[in-house]
């Protein structure tokens, strides 16, 4: 094959006399001068200047450089700008390029990142209202809205020039999108993906120095990262749930419940097997000490219950302190006891309780004694019953478990929609939107 | 067949029985296949450079069938050019591959003569039935021919003109129409889009720079 000096691969700029060289030679129609910014055409043998642009801005990767996507090397052939007519918001697109895969669109809005590619297929796509369906998945019309070309550098396969107006309409699948753009001459879709800050730095490892522009906002197929988080989080505390309901069960029928101490405390006469700290006539308030009781059994939780069956419209205070004999150490417990009942226009009606109970974990096996130190008004009910019970099996913080592992996928399903919120908020045709 | 230029008397070889026209790897002239000599018909403009990966001499698979790259012809329109590369497959037939706007389309000769409308009768978007297949006009190109190479299986002048259309259905067919300026009757091209990767090619032009 025989190659012309005409349609030159490597020449000078028509206008500056800078050195260009063709990177998609065949194709390319139109080249703005990367020194001058003049367009010039590449269409005829002898290549002559359109018209010269005056502004110049710099693409966000230089023209030239290579990327990888798909398993492909791509180079960076062309630059444009475009500017939506209405909202006067302008984004950036990269032409990309490889002999034999063809053409690739990088676009850039607001440090936000596709991947567009040109589709044959535009007749298969479903014009409805605000949905396309295309390879079996759905898209919502996200933006629809009129283009301009604010500025063009590099090499275009078609005359691209600045003032190139037409249509265009956004549609998304997260993290896929449609793109439809027309104009006079023709409608061609293209279908991209969004590409993550990872996946740009690694397509962009041969360029030097790379500089991106920081992120802003919420992009229009951006994924959602909380989505993979909600349906994990879902999976994991279901699991977790199951898993305590078993070992829950397991403690439950393993635990032997033992009563240590049982017995019942009359105030008003001596009660067998208490003996009395202070008078009963001198101080109001008398300690009550327990006869020793053996605590045995390998789980090393106590579990103190009162029941005060004269409680009654009052209130009682009541304080234990259960005592190792050989060691000293003690271990507390209060319980606050109110009960409160009547007839009113509604029935009757009751508020509190004549029962509490306490858990004290990490109580060893010994010899204990119980104190019992009651404050309550003069009225106040006649004795309690008392008894202390070894190896239980709590189900207090089983329960708590259960809620905060039930209420997590809550929190996270929130985070996410709060995010399909801020996706949506620029859109005309935002689904959270109230209706007005 | 070989035979020899009608110009220099260089060997002429035509690989493939359809051949019509050549050129004539010599001296660059133009020649037309008479019976079993040529006739120039003119010299060529020379090959816009392009960095096509293909050349005359690849081979690939299409549909399990064989092919040869045999022939070219460099299509101009108002704004741009693309490559036609003329396939000859093993088992006796010919085809196409288009290479335009980094698009690969391989059709062949439409076959059993079906009706072919007339030009002004296709509209852009309107449904068109081609050989009993339903197709949209997506492009119309007047066309004149920037260079030409190897063989080719019609009779071209380089100052040809024609009127191209170009097709497209459902599941990545493609057709093109082509209504030659003057007396040749319009051809009908029927087939797919296709994926470089999978025509299988093989003896492909290196291109400087790139890696594959």
């Amino acid at each position: 094959m025989t190659t012309s000096a005409k349609y030159a691969r490597t020449f000078s700029c028509p206008h500056c006399g800078g050195s260009l060289e063709l990177r998609a030679p065949g194709h390319t129609v139109t080249l703005a001068c990367q020194y001058c910014n003049s367009l010039i055409d590449v269409n005829t043998p002898e290549y002559k200047v359109i018209e010269a642009q005056k502004n110049a801005q710099k693409p966000t990767l230089p023209l030239g450089s290579r990327v990888q996507f798909d398993g492909h090397e791509w180079e960076i052939i062309g630059m444009q700008i475009k500017k939506d007519v209405k909202w006067k918001y302008s984004w950036e697109e990269l032409l990309l390029y490889n002999p034999r895969y063809g053409f690739r669109w990088l676009s850039q809005y607001e440090g936000h990142f596709l991947l567009n590619e040109p589709l044959t297929s535009h007749f298969e796509l479903h014009p409805t209202n605000q949905t396309q369906s295309w390879q079996k998945k759905y898209y919502k019309l996200y933006h629809k809205g009129h283009y301009e070309t604010t500025y063009v550098l590099g090499e275009f396969y078609w005359r691209a020039r600045v003032g190139d107006k037409g249509s265009f309409a956004d549609y998304i699948c997260p993290p896929y999108n449609l793109n439809v753009e027309s104009n006079k001459e023709e409608t061609a879709w293209t279908h991209g993906r969004y590409i993550s800050r990872a996946e740009l730095r690694a397509a962009c490892k041969t360029i030097p120095h790379l500089k991106l522009p920081s992120v802003k906002g919420v992009a229009p197929s951006q994924p959602n990262p909380h989505k993979r988080t909600v349906r994990a989080m879902t999976l994991t505390c279901l699991l977790a749930v199951v898993a305590l309901i078993v070992l829950q069960a397991i403690s439950a029928i393993r635990a032997k419940e033992e009563v240590a101490f049982r017995s019942e405390l009359n105030f008003t006469q001596r009660s067998t097997g208490f003996s009395i700290q202070g008078s009963a006539s001198t101080d109001s308030f008398p300690t009550y000490i327990s006869a020793p009781f053996g605590v045995t059994g390998e789980t090393d939780n106590i579990e103190i219950n009162t029941e005060m069956p004269g409680l009654s419209n009052n209130w009682a205070e009541v304080y234990y302190t259960l005592v190792n004999e050989q060691t000293g150490a003690s271990f507390e417990v209060a319980e606050n006891m109110e009960y409160y009942s009547g007839v009113d226009s509604e029935g009757s009606w009751s508020e509190g309780s004549q029962r509490a109970s306490s858990l004290i974990n990490n109580v060893p096996q010994g010899t204990y004694h119980l104190e019992i130190f009651v404050i309550m008004p003069q009225n106040g009910p006649k004795g309690l019953q008392v008894s202390v019970v070894r190896g239980v099996s709590p189900y207090g913080n089983f329960f708590l478990a259960v809620l905060v592992l039930c209420l997590l996928p809550v929190v996270y399903r929130i985070r996410s929609l709060l995010f399909e919120r801020r996706r949506w908020a620029e859109s005309d045709y935002n689904p959270y939107a109230s209706g007005d | 067949m070989t035979t020899t230029c009608a110009n220099c008397g260089g060997p002429v070889r035509f690989k493939d029985r359809f051949s019509v026209n050549c050129v004539c790897t010599h001296c660059g002239s133009m020649l037309v296949r008479v019976d079993d000599y040529t006739r120039a018909l003119g010299t060529v403009a020379d090959m816009p450079d392009d960095n096509s990966p293909l050349q005359t001499g690849a081979t690939g698979k299409y549909d399990g069938k064989a092919f040869e790259v045999v022939g070219r012809l460099k299509v101009q329109y108002h704004s741009g050019m693309w490559n036609e590369w003329y396939l000859y497959f093993a088992n006796d037939t010919i085809g196409w591959l288009a290479e335009a706007q980094g698009f690969w389309m391989l059709s062949f000769p439409a076959k059993d003569n079906p009706p072919i409308p007339p030009l002004s009768e296709l509209k852009l978007g309107k449904w068109q039935k081609l050989a009993g297949i339903e197709y949209i006009p997506i492009d119309f190109k007047k066309i004149t021919y920037a260079g030409i190479e190897g063989e080719l299986p019609f009779r071209l002048a380089p100052e040809d003109q024609a009127t191209v259309v170009d097709l497209a259905g459902q599941h990545q067919r493609f057709a093109t129409l082509d209504y030659p300026k003057g007396e040749e009757a319009p051809r009908l091209y029927l087939g797919r889009y296709v994926h470089f990767d999978s025509l299988n090619l093989h003896n492909l032009r290196s291109l400087h720079g790139w890696k594959f």
